[in-house]
């Protein structure tokens, strides 16, 4: 026996006026009917459908009578008229107590009936009572409940539900709305909670249609309307967030109405392959730099985060009444300037600052430097202010504006919040027009999770993260003394992205116009424009190139300049990583990164300050100490042990740092050791000097000097100046006369030469030889040599200026350094020098002569060309004397 | 079918993979890994002294092959990875019993 499938007429009926209606629809749509007009014509033949089969279900049933007790009430999306092609259809038969057993039936018939149609139902029956009950205990019942519409049957009864539902409500305002938000908020942590995830769900996601429903719940329940163009009417949303509004409605309902159309299903997930297929439906062109598909979604962000802002302010301007909390306020808070009040958790202008602040930059970066070092939050109303005077804000900026927004950026604490707020504000584009370009702009790649703006701010905060971290991140983030510079760069560092030209060319430009409103100095602008224009090239090194090459590591510390940029480079590199999207800074990589950090900074500070655990360092000390043996210099070792560097403690064992020390430790001031040994693994002789600071002014460029006037290449150098004054050189040198292991006679003339040059009077300029030998001869480099630099680095030391000199490699070049330091009155306390190939590396760490940092930028910039000078000098006497013999 | 694994310097990646898909092997997955063989790790050389820092950050290559091209895929990965200094990695030669693509079904080679 087969089963004949049996539907009723009027249902069969009703199911074909629904597919033909959808399919009318389809074209009114596709010929671009606004997406109001056509979710509204679906709701009516939604209407038209279920009210025929409503009809024919009491004509049946024999129970027109029931249309005295009974009414059809539509609710949710549904009852609001915004529906789109293939949504769920809310309905609820709404009975007056006692007529259970009447309804039963009819409910049944229309639940089966509507489901034959292909209509998705959510179907309830209930009494007002009940209704009004289940509503107080669920969120979710009372939001769609607060969207109902009376379809058919009983007015009566209706009306009951709808009085008893309003009163109610209201009567509870404040916890529902609280109610309300929270649930709202669950679902945005659910499915994202940014208005930047680059696959939004344009219902639900932050932004979506959800939050214009939030808006109209909100709105119901505080002032018993919930349609926007009332509430506009009633003042409580202005013409300009209303307006935000509707454009933002028409803009999401006609293209969920699209993405259901052309899947033919409920469908409202925004995938990367749907954002495809709308930018060409929608008929976005492209330009040099924007493909279709991000112009296409920059549209879309934008859209959606004016509804995010205007539902959040909305909702914060309806929280009834004046709190406890706000009552209280005044007693604990405190007046700063007059202009602002400082409370527990938020800083608020008073009359006097909010007149100030109207049409001010200067005072609106004031309030934010304030919030920032006090931790708290601008309050909602002193927003509001700003934001309602932003579009009037001149571009020009002041001095002082300027100062103040440095002051605000060199502050971990609220930065990244307090200037996403300024985002949104508009403000920040007064401060760097280029943010303007970079609001919603999405990249559209596999690798990015949020649109540039998003991602340069988040890049900023992860950085002021780093404060508390445990790595090697945090610990060379908390040394930066210029985090103000690194934040910036962050903030900057993709701006030119949408644009034809290459992003780091276009962000370099954007860099030095920043800096010239900013009115940084020379030396600040230059590190900004390298930070900008070099932001990938750390992580191109670290993950691309062979990192164990000392060459290349060589060039890229040649490259970087000063060991703060170096610091900075490996945490912008770290935060720019990370601010792609969740899990893409991982601990593999910042082991890499940190890596690579640690080798170009033995190159530019003579040590990687960041990795060398105290810990570590204290076992060291303890060993060297054990290996010395009890003796009464104990106190003497330990005061020396502490000066030494890190990079010399754990670069040889604790035995022969033991015997070193014992050396030293005979010494009488005046006194000038020096010990010279062959070392067969390398094929260098090792010169070690030990002698007191107040033997001779000069004691570094005068050794250096005597090892080039016996011909001796110096590969390279370490000097130290100890507790009480005892200065220990090490230099490494080649003997190009000995192919070998020199005779000790050699070794012994050396040392003599060295003593000598200590003891001898001051003037005596050596002589630098010529040194014949296979390969002396300068080939043309493979590598084309650097230009000859001079960096100067005042920040990563306390005590010291650090020298950072790139040069090519010649005879004399050290001694040339160290002498035209020497004239400039500096003493050099802790040098390193390093040759690779033909490029040379030297790092010196100075003070004045009266042992401080040399500050002055005049100072400075004297000292500089003095040296560049001199290496100048010594390249053309080279040359000079190539050309004589 | 055989699996190969190769642990492989990772900034050799990008060469590895640009072989591999030349010598039309279409899937591989990587995972960032960290360990130490023959090489005992970092060590550092500073001034001659070698200290021990820890795990080497590598990165792993994994691919299936039918068992007619193993012996190309390993010359592949080879060439590509060499550098001749300690720490180039090693490739794992694993036997395969079966491979299925989710989607359709297929089984052994043809899953691949």
């Amino acid at each position: 026996m087969s089963v004949v499938p049996v539907m009723r007429a009027s249902v069969v009926a009703a199911r074909e006026r629904l597919v033909e209606g959808r399919e009318k629809l389809r074209r009114r749509h596709a010929k671009g009917s606004p997406g109001i007009q056509v979710s509204g014509a679906l709701a009516d033949l939604f209407d038209a459908v279920v009210l025929e089969l409503f009809e024919a279900a009491l004509a049946d049933l024999g129970s027109e009578a029931a249309g005295e007790t009974v009414a059809l009430v539509a609710h949710g999306g549904y009852g609001r008229r915004d529906v789109a092609p293939f949504s769920d259809i809310d309905l609820m038969l709404l009975h007056s107590a006692g007529a259970e057993r009447q309804v039963a039936p009819l409910a049944q018939r229309m639940v089966r009936d509507l489901f034959d149609t292909g209509l998705v139902l959510g179907q309830s029956v209930r009494t007002p009572a009940q209704a009004c009950q289940l509503a107080r205990k669920d969120t979710t019942i009372c939001t769609s409940l607060a969207e109902s519409r009376l379809l058919a049957g009983s007015e009566t009864v209706y009306g009951r539900f709808l009085r008893r539902f309003r009163r109610q409500s209201q009567h509870r305002a404040g916890g529902l709305m609280a109610a309300i938000e929270l649930a709202r908020r669950k679902e945005r942590l659910q499915y994202g909670e940014t208005v930047y995830l680059l696959e939004p769900n344009v219902k639900r996601s932050r932004g979506g249609l959800r939050d214009i429903q939030l808006l109209r719940w909100i709105g119901f329940v505080r002032f018993g309307l919930n349609d926007p163009d009332s509430l506009r009417l009633q003042g409580a949303l202005t013409p300009e967030d209303h307006d935000a509004i509707r454009r933002a409605q028409e803009f999401l309902l006609r293209l969920r109405n699209e993405m259901h159309f052309h899947a033919g299903k409920s469908y409202d997930l925004l995938d990367r392959a749907e954002q495809l297929r709308l930018a060409e439906v929608y008929g976005f062109k492209g330009d040099a730099g924007l493909l279709p598909v991000e112009q296409f979604m920059r549209e879309y962000f934008r859209l959606t985060d004016g509804v995010s802002h205007v539902v959040q302010r909305f909702i914060a301007n309806s929280r009834p009444g004046p709190r406890w909390g706000e009552w209280l306020a005044p007693l604990f808070s405190h007046q700063f300037e007059r202009d602002f009040r400082i409370g527990p958790t938020q800083i608020n202008a008073n009359a006097r600052g909010l007149a100030k602040l109207k049409g001010d930059l200067e005072q609106i970066l004031r309030l934010a430097d304030l919030a920032n070092l006090y931790d708290k939050q601008i309050g909602h109303a002193t927003c509001e202010a700003i934001r309602a005077a932003a579009p009037g804000l001149s571009d020009q900026l002041s001095r002082r504006t300027a100062d103040r927004f440095l002051s605000l950026m060199s502050r971990p604490p609220r930065l990244a919040s307090l200037l996403r707020g300024m985002h949104e504000m508009g403000v920040l584009d007064k401060i760097i027009p280029a943010f303007g370009h970079a609001r919603c702009l999405l990249q559209f790649n596999e690798y990015h999770k949020y649109t540039v703006d998003e991602h340069c701010l988040r890049a900023v905060e992860i950085a002021t993260q780093f404060q508390s971290d445990p790595g090697p991140l945090g610990s060379v983030y908390r040394r930066l003394r210029r985090k103000w510079l690194l934040h910036l760069a962050l903030l900057l560092h993709d701006l030119g992205k949408g644009y034809a030209e290459d992003h780091s060319e276009v962000g370099l430009r954007i860099a030095r116009e920043t800096s010239q409103r900013l009115g940084l100095s020379e030396d600040d602008t230059e590190t900004l424009c390298f930070l900008v224009h070099k932001h990938l090239l750390m992580a191109h090194l670290a993950f691309r190139r062979d990192t164990s090459d000392n060459q290349l590591v060589v060039r890229f510390a040649v490259e970087v300049g000063s060991p703060e940029a170096m610091q900075m480079l490996f945490v912008l590199t770290a935060a720019d990583m990370s601010a792609v999207g969740p899990g893409v800074l991982n601990a593999w990589k910042i082991e890499v990164l940190a890596d690579l950090h640690r080798r170009a900074m033995q190159h530019l500070a003579g040590e990687a300050p960041a990795l060398a655990s105290e810990e570590w360092l204290r076992d060291r000390r303890a060993a060297v100490l054990a290996c010395a043996g009890a003796s009464d210099r104990h106190a003497w070792f330990e005061k020396q042990l502490a000066e030494l560097p890190a990079s010399y403690l754990l670069g040889r064992p604790p035995s022969e740092l033991a015997a070193e020390l014992d050396h030293l430790s005979s010494l009488e001031h005046g006194d000038v050791l020096a010990l010279g040994r062959y070392q067969e693994e390398t094929g260098a002789i090792e010169f070690k000097v030990g002698t007191f600071e107040s033997v001779t002014p000069g004691v570094f460029h005068k050794l250096a000097g005597a090892l080039a006037h016996k011909g001796l290449q110096i590969l390279s150098a370490e000097i130290h100046t100890l507790a009480d004054g005892l200065i220990f050189d090490r230099f490494y040198v080649h003997d190009p006369d000995f192919a070998a292991a020199p005779p000790q006679g050699r070794i012994d003339e050396v040392c003599r030469a060295l003593v000598e040059s200590l003891r001898q009077p001051a003037g005596t300029q050596p002589l630098f030889r010529r040194v014949w030998r296979a390969g002396a001869e300068r080939k043309p480099a493979a590598l084309t040599p650097l230009p000859t630099q001079v960096r100067v680095d005042n920040s990563t030391s306390n005590r010291y200026t650090i020298f950072d000199v790139f040069a090519a490699d010649r005879m004399g070049l050290l001694f040339t350094i160290a002498r035209s330091l020497f004239q400039s009155g500096l003493s050099v306390s802790v040098a390193k020098i390093g040759t690779y190939l033909d490029q040379v590396v030297d790092v010196f760490y100075v003070t004045d002569q009266a042992g401080q940092k040399v500050c002055d930028e005049g100072r400075l910039k004297e000292i500089r060309q003095q040296l560049l000078a001199a290496i100048e000098e010594l390249e053309r006497q080279e040359a000079l004397q190539n050309v004589g013999w | 079918m055989k699996k190969i694994e190769a642990i492989i310097r990772h900034f050799k990646l990008e060469d590895v993979k640009n072989a591999l898909s030349e010598h039309g092997i279409q899937g591989m997955t990587i995972t960032e890994v960290r360990g130490f063989g023959r090489q005992k790790g970092h060590t550092e050389m500073y001034r001659g002294t070698e200290y021990a820092v820890d795990f080497v950050p590598k990165v792993k290559v994994e691919v299936v092959v039918p068992n007619a091209g193993v012996q190309k895929a390993i010359d592949t990965i080879m060439r590509a990875a060499q550098t001749g200094q300690i720490g180039d990695g090693k490739i794992f030669v694993v036997s395969l019993d079966e491979t299925v693509r989710i989607r359709t079904g297929e089984t052994g080679e043809e899953a691949i």
